[in-house]
Order: structure tokens, then C-alpha cells, then sequence
């Protein structure tokens, strides 16, 4: 028997298998990486670390791109096998991009799962921070940014607040009991609430 | 009398049995490739052939996705 996750070096170490939902972020995750930087947030962070709930989509945030940077990512998530809900070209799905709306990528001939991938800017305060503060997290060999879990745990409960966010909140306020810093808990409330 | 374990309940007991024994992991993993595994088996077949993308979207804007 062995616990659920160890802290290495700062990165919090999932002691599981990889399962087909990690694999898909993962790959998507290896045609993203080479274009943006990016943070996974929300739903597939609990479920990653262990939620017990099924999930269509997974969150990424990514900075707010230039139309030829956005034209390259676009054309490499191509090339690997996604394709958007929302057009078939650049030029279409650029103006989504401008305007901060996300657009959503699954594999070809599939609809679930899917990233919802979401840009933000310097406006966007809570998640301009979470993403200048990542969480590394790895699970057999794959290593992934997500927020700080106190950010996490906070976002959930105080700014999203559905059954589903406070179940996922439990989850991660009971599994990381361990590590969980009321002070980062006590900064990042005020930080939450100031920019409500 | 016992008390009635609420869902949340279940939540934190089961994040707490999983922080302490990585073996229930298992069971999370079984669940969500099940539940892939149905997904993507419905909408194959509701969506199939070389108009995937054409049907899809016609379901996704009927849902409210795009």
C-alpha cells in the first residue's frame, strides 16, 4: 500500500497509472507546449487527483495570442488530429480568440472529451495570478501546471460555488490535508475577494 | 441512531481513503474510461461518416455548446 501522492522537489507526484482522460491532455498538452505557455484549471485538476466524477471537458488557460502566433497553434493542432467545434480555419477562429472566448478542440471524429481552451490577459485578474503561480503535478511521467491547490480549492468555493465545484473543493480540501497552508488558504481568500 | 452519510460525505471519505492508499485509484480509472469509452461509442455512431463535423455541430449548437 502506498499513499495517494508524495511532494517531490515542490511537484506533487500522483502514485497512479495514467488514465485514457490523462493521455488525452497529455497529447494535446505536447502540440500546445511547443506554441504556449498554459494552465490546466478547474475540473481535471480534481479529477487528476483523484475526484470519483466523470467530466466532458478540461480547462486550459492560455495567454491571449497575435493572429500569426494563434495561426500556428491552430495549424499544429491540425496537423496532430483535433478539431474546433467552432470553424475549420485561422481566420475564422481568430476573432473568438480576440474577443477572450474559448474555443473547444477534440479529437477528430470525436466530441468528448474536449479542452475548452481559454485565453486570458492582464484584465483577467484571478487568472492572470493563478497562471504566474503554477502547481507542477506529475503522474507517471506526465508533468502538468495547475493552480496552486489553495487557489483551487478557493476558486471552487467562492467564485464558481455549484454543487459539483463544492464536491470538487471537498475533494481536494480532504486529500491534501496534508500539505494545505492556511496562509496561502488566508492570501488567497483576500485575493479572491478583493477582485470578485 | 447512525447518521445518514450525505453525498459530500462520501466525497471527503473517499478523498481520504484515496490519500492513504493509492490502490483505490483503480476504481477512479475504471469510471472514467467507462464512461469515455460509452461517449465516444454514442456519438459514433449518432455522428459517424465523412459529415462528422457537419452533424456535430448541428448537435453541439442544439446543446449550447458553440
Amino acid at each position: 500500500m502506498a499513499a495517494g501522492y508524495t511532494i517531490q522537489s515542490g511537484t506533487i507526484v500522483l502514485n497512479r497509472e495514467l488514465t485514457a482522460l490523462d493521455i488525452f491532455v497529455r497529447d494535446f498538452l505536447d502540440v500546445l507546449k511547443k506554441h504556449s505557455d498554459y494552465l490546466v484549471v478547474s475540473g481535471y485538476v480534481s479529477i487528476a487527483t483523484g475526484r470519483s466524477r466523470g467530466t466532458e471537458d478540461v480547462d486550459i488557460l492560455v495567454p491571449q495570442m497575435s493572429g500569426q502566433h494563434f495561426a500556428g497553434l491552430f495549424k499544429a493542432l491540425d496537423d496532430a488530429g483535433y478539431w474546433c467545434y467552432q470553424g475549420d480555419s485561422a481566420p475564422e477562429l481568430l476573432p473568438y480568440h480576440k474577443d477572450m472566448l474559448p474555443l473547444r478542440f477534440a479529437r477528430n471524429g470525436q466530441i468528448f472529451p474536449n479542452v475548452e481552451l481559454t485565453p486570458i490577459n492582464t484584465t483577467k485578474e484571478l487568472q492572470f495570478f493563478e497562471f504566474n503561480h503554477p502547481q507542477k503535478i506529475r503522474i507517471d511521467g506526465f508533468e502538468f501546471n495547475a493552480p496552486p491547490i489553495e487557489f483551487e480549492i478557493l476558486y471552487k468555493e467562492l467564485k464558481l460555488g455549484s454543487e459539483k465545484d463544492l464536491e470538487d473543493a471537498r475533494h481536494l480540501r480532504a486529500f491534501f490535508a496534508d500539505c494545505i497552508s492556511d496562509e496561502k488558504l488566508d492570501k488567497f481568500t483576500r485575493l479572491i475577494k478583493e477582485n470578485g | 441512531m447512525a447518521r445518514v452519510l450525505s453525498r459530500m460525505d462520501y466525497v471527503e471519505l473517499y478523498a481520504k481513503a484515496l490519500r492513504q492508499d493509492n490502490r483505490h485509484f483503480a476504481q477512479q480509472k475504471m469510471l472514467i474510461e467507462s464512461q469515455m469509452k460509452s461517449s465516444s461509442q454514442l456519438f459514433g455512431r449518432m455522428f459517424g461518416g465523412p459529415d462528422f463535423k457537419e452533424k456535430a455541430r448541428e448537435y453541439l449548437r442544439k446543446v449550447g455548446l458553440i
